[in-house]
C-alpha cells in the first residue's frame, strides 16, 4: 500500500496521463513504421540524376515519374506482374480447394486410417522447406517443368497447414446442420459444397489471405525454378533488378514501391479479413 | 477464439462454383499452351544465354540481327540472365534445357571440367587464323589440349587517376612502368584533409594491389595446392594494410569493401586521386565522369609486373542439336565486328583489332594503350575445377585480414589449411 | 458395395487431390532427401553412392599434425549464425506483447494504429529488403545520415557555446559511423533490427491482441480489489493467460527461424561479410544450386530436419501441454 507515502493523483487524472503516454508511444511507433515507406516513396519520385548523396534535400525536386517508367520498361513489368498475379491466384485458389476437400474428409467423414493419415499431416508441419526443396526441384527437372508456370504453381497448391487449419474450423460447425441436410437428400459432395463451405467463409478467407501473402512474397522457390526473365515473379525480378542497378537508388525504390503497392491495395480493401485471418490462422482447438 | 457461425444460412453459392471453374480453366490454359515453345517455322533455333547488362545487350542484338539476316534459316533467341548467371545456366543444363551457346567468364572451368562445352579445336584450326590472338587469352579456354572457345574481350585491372588533383598537388602523372613505391609516394602527396576537420577528404589511392604484382599465387596452376601462405602474399597483404593504417593514403576497409558504393561518384567528386578499376568500368567512367579530366595507367609492379585478369567468350554447348549452325554464330562472337563493338569495355584479344581500335580511339582515356602494355603480364585465376569453392576460403581469409580480425600470417595459414583440406576431400571423393 | 467400402471410397476421393500433392511434394521428397544425402551428385555425372560420407564430411572432424579440426567448420559457423539471428524472436515477441497491451486499452484510433503497425508485415519481402539496404547504407543511408545530422547539430551547439565563453575550446565530437550490413559484427544485429521492426506489429501482435481480449475483465477487477498493482496483474494474470498464444507464436517462429534467413542473405548481404549472415538455408542453396553438390546439400537439409525435429520435440515436452491441437 502506497497510500500516505506520496500524494496520489486522482484516478481520472492518472488515467488521463496514462492515456496521453500511450498515445505518444503509439504515435511514435506508428511514425517509425511509416517513415521508411514515405522515404521510399519520396526517393522514388526524385529525378534519376538527383544526387542521392545530398540528403539535405529530402523532398524531391518536383515529381518525376521517370523512375517508374524505366522500371516498368526494363523490368518487363507487365509480364512479371501478370506472372505474379497468376501464380498467386492459382496457388491460393488451388490451396483453398484441395485443403478444404481434405479438411472436410478429416473433419466429417469416417474412413480407413483417417486419424493416422491426419497425424502424418501434422507431423510434416515442422519439416523445413529446405528438405523437400532439392528433391522437388529434381522431380520437376525430370518432368521438364523447370521454368514453367507448372513449376511455380503446382507444388504450392497443396498444404498440410491449410488442411489442418480448415479441419479445426470445420470441426466447430455443429453436426445438426449437416444432419438436416442429409435428411433433405443432400449428397456428401452437396454437404461439402452447400453446407460446410458457406458456413466456413471466415476460415476460408483466412487461409486464402495467408496463402496469398505467402505466395506473393515467395522468393526462394521462384528463384530456383525460373531462369528466363519472362518467367520471373515480382520478387525475383526485383532482386535481379537490384543486381543491375545496384547504386541507382531512385530506380530501386521505384521498383520496391511497385512491388509493395498491389499488396498494400489488397490489404486496405480487405483489412478486416486480414486481421481475422491471422487470428484464425493460429487455430487453437 | 470464437468463430462467427451463421446457423440456418444454407445458400447455394454460384460464385464459388464460378471461381472453381475459373481456376480450372486458367490452369488448363496455362499448362496446355505454355510448354516449351516448339518452333514450327522450319528454322534452326539457337538459344544464347548471356548475363543481363543494359549496355552490352544492344551489341549482342545487333550482331544477332545481322547474323539472322545473313542466315535466314536460323533464328536466335537471346536470354539475358540478370543474377546468379552461372547457377542459372547450370540449372538450365541440368534441367536438360541447355542453351546452344553460352557466355562464359570466370566460371568457365567449373563448367568445362564437367564436359559442358563442344570441342572446337578442329574447326578453329581449319577456319581461323589463330596467330592474331593473344596466346594467353586463348590458353584460358584450352583444357587438356582441347580448345573450347575464343574470347572476345580481356578484362584487366588498371589505375585511373584524376589529372586535376595531380596538377593541383604538382605531382607528375604516373607512367605505365611504375612501381608500388612510386604509387605510395604519389599517394602520400595526394592524400588531403581539405576542410581541416581531422578527417581525410581526398585519398591518394583507393584500391588494393593485386598479389600477382608481388609474385604471389593463390593456388597452384593445376589446383592441387594452395600457394597463398607465401612470403610474397604476406608482403602484399601487409603492403595493402600499410597503405591504410601506416601511411594512411587509402580509405579504411569499411569504406572500401561496401557493395552498392558508387565508385564513379567517389572518383568524380575527387574523393580519391587514384583508383583501381577494371576494364568493364570504362564505359561508366566515360559516361559518369565526363566532367573530370582523367586517364588510366597500368597497375604498378612490386617485384614483377602482374595484374589480375579475366576474359569473356561465348561457347558452344556439347548438347546442342545444331553444332554447325552454332559454330557459325559462335564465330560472330569472336569476329572483328563484335570484338570491336565490345572493345569499349575490355581489350580485344585479337591484337590486330586491339591495335586498330586503340589507334582510332579519340575519347578518354588517352592512354588506352596501357591495356595493350598490360596484356604482357596478365594473371587470371587458375582454371581448375571447384575454383569458387577453393577461392572462397582464400577470400574469407583476405577479408578477415582487411577487417583486422586476423594477421596476414594467421589468415593465410588458415586459408592454406582449409584449401588443402578441401582439395583432399575432392580427391578422396574422386578416388571412391 | 458395402457401406464400409463406400465410406472409405468417399473419404479417399475427398482426400485424393491433397493427399496426392502431399505425397508427391512432401512425403516422397522427404524420403528422397534422406536417400539423396547418401549420394554424391553434381547433376552432370550419374549419382554415386557414398554411404554416410556426406555426414562425416559435414559433422565429423579429423586429426592432423596440428590437432583436431572440424571437417566443415563453415557449417557450424552458419548454424551459429542461424541461432544468433533467432534471438530476434523473443525480442520481437516482447515488443509485440507490449504493443498489444498498450493497444488493448480503450483508445480511439485503435484500428488505425493496428493497421499502421501491420503495414511492414503486409509489405514484407524483397521490396522492404531493398529499402532497408538503403537505410543501412553507411555512406548515405538514413541511419548514418541521421546520426551525422544529430552529431553535427550537437557540435554546432557546443561550438557556439564555446564561442560565448572565451578561453574554452571544445573538440567537436566525431560522428559514430556504424557499418551496418557491411560490418562483420554489425550485420547480424542489423538484420535483427529489421526483423523486429517488420514483425513487432505483425502477426504476433494481432494474436496477442486476440489473446488479451479473451481474458475476462473480472480477473483484473478481482486482482485490483486484492490490491495487486499493474505489474503484479501483468505477471500473474496476463502472462499466464497468454501462455498458449506465446507458445504458439514461439514454436512457429522457431521452426521458421531455423529455415529462415535465405531471402535476406541472398538479396541484402550475399551471406557476407565473410559469411556473417549466411544461414543454414543459404548454405544449402549454395551447395545445391551454386556448387553442384546435391548430395551434400541434401545431407545438410537432413541434419536441419533433425535439429528442427529435436527442438520441436523439446518444445512440446515443456510447453505442449498448454496448447491443445487435436
Amino acid at each position: 500500500m502506497r497510500i500516505g507515502k506520496k500524494p496520489r493523483l486522482s484516478r481520472t487524472r492518472r488515467r488521463r496521463i496514462a492515456h496521453a503516454l500511450s498515445y505518444a508511444f503509439l504515435a511514435t511507433v506508428g511514425v517509425t513504421m511509416i517513415a521508411p515507406f514515405l522515404w521510399m516513396l519520396l526517393t522514388s519520385l526524385k529525378s534519376p540524376e538527383a544526387d542521392v548523396l545530398d540528403l539535405k534535400r529530402l523532398l524531391p525536386d518536383g515529381i518525376h515519374l521517370e523512375n517508374y517508367r524505366r522500371v516498368v520498361l526494363e523490368l518487363n513489368f507487365a509480364r512479371v506482374l501478370l506472372n505474379s498475379v497468376l501464380v498467386t491466384f492459382c496457388v491460393t485458389a488451388g490451396q483453398v480447394l484441395t485443403s478444404s476437400l481434405a479438411a472436410f474428409a478429416f473433419a466429417r467423414l469416417k474412413f480407413f486410417a483417417r486419424d493416422k493419415i491426419f497425424l502424418g499431416y501434422l507431423g510434416t508441419l515442422m519439416i523445413p522447406g529446405a528438405v523437400t526443396m532439392i528433391p522437388v526441384f529434381l522431380l520437376l527437372r525430370q518432368l521438364g517443368w523447370i521454368n514453367s508456370y507448372k513449376a511455380l504453381i503446382i507444388p504450392g497448391m497443396f498444404s498440410a497447414y491449410g488442411t489442418f487449419m480448415l479441419r479445426q474450423f470445420f470441426m466447430t460447425i455443429p453436426k445438426e446442420i449437416e444432419e438436416a441436410a442429409v435428411i433433405d437428400g443432400c449428397s456428401t459432395l452437396g454437404i461439402y459444397w452447400h453446407v460446410i463451405l458457406p458456413l466456413s467463409k471466415p476460415g476460408l478467407s483466412a487461409l486464402a489471405i495467408l496463402t496469398f501473402m505467402g505466395s506473393w512474397r515467395s522468393f526462394m522457390w521462384p528463384l530456383i525454378v525460373t531462369h528466363k526473365p519472362e518467367m520471373f515473379t515480382l520478387p525475383v525480378a526485383l532482386a535481379s533488378f537490384q543486381e543491375m542497378y545496384g547504386v541507382q537508388w531512385t530506380l530501386l525504390m521505384a521498383g520496391s514501391v511497385i512491388m509493395i503497392l498491389p499488396m498494400l491495395l489488397v490489404f486496405i480493401v480487405g483489412q478486416r479479413y486480414f486481421i481475422e485471418g491471422i487470428q484464425l490462422g493460429a487455430v487453437k482447438g | 477464439m470464437k468463430h462467427s457461425l451463421q446457423f440456418g444460412r444454407l445458400r447455394v453459392r454460384p460464385d464459388g462454383m464460378r471461381a472453381v471453374q475459373a481456376l480450372l480453366t486458367v490452369l488448363f490454359l496455362l499448362f496446355s499452351g505454355c510448354g516449351p515453345a516448339s518452333p514450327r517455322d522450319g528454322k534452326v533455333h539457337l538459344v544464347v544465354t548471356l548475363p543481363a547488362d543494359q549496355l552490352t545487350k544492344p551489341i549482342y542484338e545487333t550482331v544477332v540481327t545481322d547474323f539472322e539476316r545473313r542466315h535466314p534459316n536460323i533464328a536466335v533467341e537471346l536470354i539475358s540472365i540478370p543474377r546468379d548467371y552461372y547457377g542459372k545456366v547450370l540449372v538450365m543444363i541440368a534441367g536438360r534445357d541447355a542453351p546452344d551457346l553460352m557466355w562464359m567468364g570466370q566460371g568457365f572451368t567449373e563448367f568445362a571440367t564437367r564436359g559442358v562445352f563442344l570441342d572446337i579445336s578442329e574447326r578453329l584450326a581449319a577456319e581461323v587464323d589463330m596467330k592474331e590472338f593473344l596466346p594467353q587469352a586463348l590458353s584460358w579456354y584450352r583444357i587438356a589440349g582441347k580448345q573450347y572457345g575464343v574470347p572476345f574481350g580481356v578484362d584487366m585491372e588498371f589505375i585511373v587517376y584524376n589529372k586535376a588533383l595531380f596538377d593541383r598537388a604538382a605531382v607528375p602523372y604516373p607512367s605505365d612502368d611504375w612501381d608500388v613505391w612510386e604509387l605510395l609516394e604519389k599517394a602520400k602527396k595526394l592524400t588531403k584533409d581539405l576542410d581541416g576537420d581531422g578527417r581525410t577528404d581526398q585519398y591518394g589511392f583507393r584500391g588494393r594491389i593485386d598479389p600477382s604484382a608481388f609474385g604471389a599465387e593463390i593456388l597452384a596452376r593445376d589446383g592441387s595446392r594452395a600457394l597463398c601462405n607465401s612470403p610474397e602474399m604476406i608482403e602484399c597483404l601487409k603492403f595493402n594494410l600499410d597503405l591504410v593504417f601506416k601511411w594512411k593514403v587509402a580509405p579504411l576497409p569499411d569504406e572500401m569493401d561496401q557493395e552498392g558504393l558508387d565508385d564513379y561518384a567517389i572518383f568524380r567528386q575527387g574523393r580519391a586521386a587514384m583508383m583501381k578499376m577494371y576494364t568493364w568500368n570504362l564505359p561508366f567512367l566515360r559516361k559518369r565522369c565526363g566532367d573530370v579530366d582523367w586517364d588510366i595507367v597500368c597497375s604498378p609492379k612490386a617485384r614483377q609486373p602482374g595484374r589480375w585478369a579475366s576474359s569473356q567468350a561465348v561457347l558452344i554447348s556439347a548438347d546442342t542439336r545444331h553444332p554447325d549452325e552454332a559454330w557459325l554464330l559462335c564465330r560472330e562472337f569472336f569476329g572483328d565486328t563484335f570484338m570491336e563493338a565490345m572493345a569499349s569495355r575490355g581489350l580485344p584479344p585479337n591484337l590486330r583489332v586491339a591495335r586498330e581500335y586503340i589507334a582510332r580511339n579519340r575519347q578518354r582515356p588517352a592512354n588506352l594503350a596501357a591495356l595493350l602494355k598490360g596484356a604482357g603480364s596478365l594473371h587470371p585465376f587458375p582454371r581448375v575445377p571447384h575454383l569458387n569453392e577453393l577461392l572462397a576460403h582464400y577470400w574469407a581469409a583476405v577479408s578477415a585480414v582487411y577487417a583486422q580480425r586476423a594477421t596476414p600470417e594467421e589468415a593465410m595459414a588458415r586459408a592454406e589449411k582449409e584449401i588443402r583440406r578441401a582439395v583432399a576431400r575432392q580427391r578422396r571423393r574422386k578416388a571412391r | 458395395m458395402t457401406i464400409h467400402r463406400r465410406r472409405n471410397l468417399t473419404g479417399f476421393l475427398f482426400l485424393a487431390p491433397n493427399l496426392f500433392g502431399f505425397m508427391v511434394f512432401t512425403a516422397v521428397p522427404v524420403g528422397a532427401a534422406f536417400a539423396l544425402s547418401l549420394f554424391q551428385w553434381d547433376l552432370f555425372h550419374p549419382p554415386r553412392f557414398v554411404g554416410l560420407q556426406n555426414f562425416v564430411d559435414l559433422l565429423g572432424w579429423f586429426r592432423d599434425a596440428e590437432g583436431r579440426h572440424l571437417a566443415d567448420p563453415r557449417f557450424w559457423k552458419y548454424l551459429w549464425n542461424t541461432l544468433f539471428l533467432m534471438t530476434a524472436i523473443p525480442i520481437q515477441m516482447g515488443a509485440s506483447l507490449f504493443l498489444a497491451i498498450v493497444l488493448n486499452q480503450k483508445i480511439r484510433g485503435r484500428v488505425l494504429f493496428r493497421t499502421v503497425f501491420y503495414l511492414p508485415t503486409v509489405c514484407a519481402g524483397v521490396g522492404i529488403m531493398l529499402l532497408w539496404m538503403w537505410i543501412y547504407n553507411p555512406e548515405f543511408g538514413l541511419f548514418n545520415t541521421v546520426i551525422k545530422a544529430v552529431v553535427d547539430f550537437f557540435n554546432a551547439g557546443t561550438a557556439r557555446l564555446a564561442h560565448l565563453l572565451p578561453g574554452v575550446s571544445v573538440r567537436p565530437l566525431a560522428a559514430p559511423h556504424p557499418t551496418w550490413l557491411k560490418g562483420y559484427h554489425w550485420a547480424k544485429p542489423s538484420l535483427m533490427i529489421m526483423r523486429v521492426w517488420g514483425g513487432m506489429g505483425g502477426t504476433s501482435m494481432i494474436l496477442y491482441l486476440a489473446g488479451l481480449q479473451g481474458i475476462s475483465p473480472e480477473l483484473y477487477e478481482a486482482a485490483e480489489i486484492d490490491g495487486a498493482g499493474p505489474w503484479q496483474r501483468f505477471r500473474h494474470i496476463t502472462l499466464p493467460m497468454l501462455t498458449p498464444t506465446t507458445f504458439f507464436i514461439f514454436i512457429t517462429s522457431v521452426i521458421g527461424g531455423f529455415q529462415g534467413g535465405f531471402d535476406a542473405a541472398y538479396v541484402m548481404t550475399r551471406g557476407g561479410p565473410d559469411g556473417a549472415t549466411t544461414t543454414i538455408s543459404y548454405y544449402i542453396f549454395n551447395h545445391a544450386f551454386r556448387w553442384f553438390n546435391m548430395g551434400y546439400a541434401a545431407a545438410i537439409a537432413v541434419v536441419l530436419f533433425f535439429i528442427v525435429f529435436a527442438v520441436t520435440l523439446v518444445n512440446w515436452k515443456y510447453g505442449g501441454r498448454k496448447v491443445n491441437y487435436l
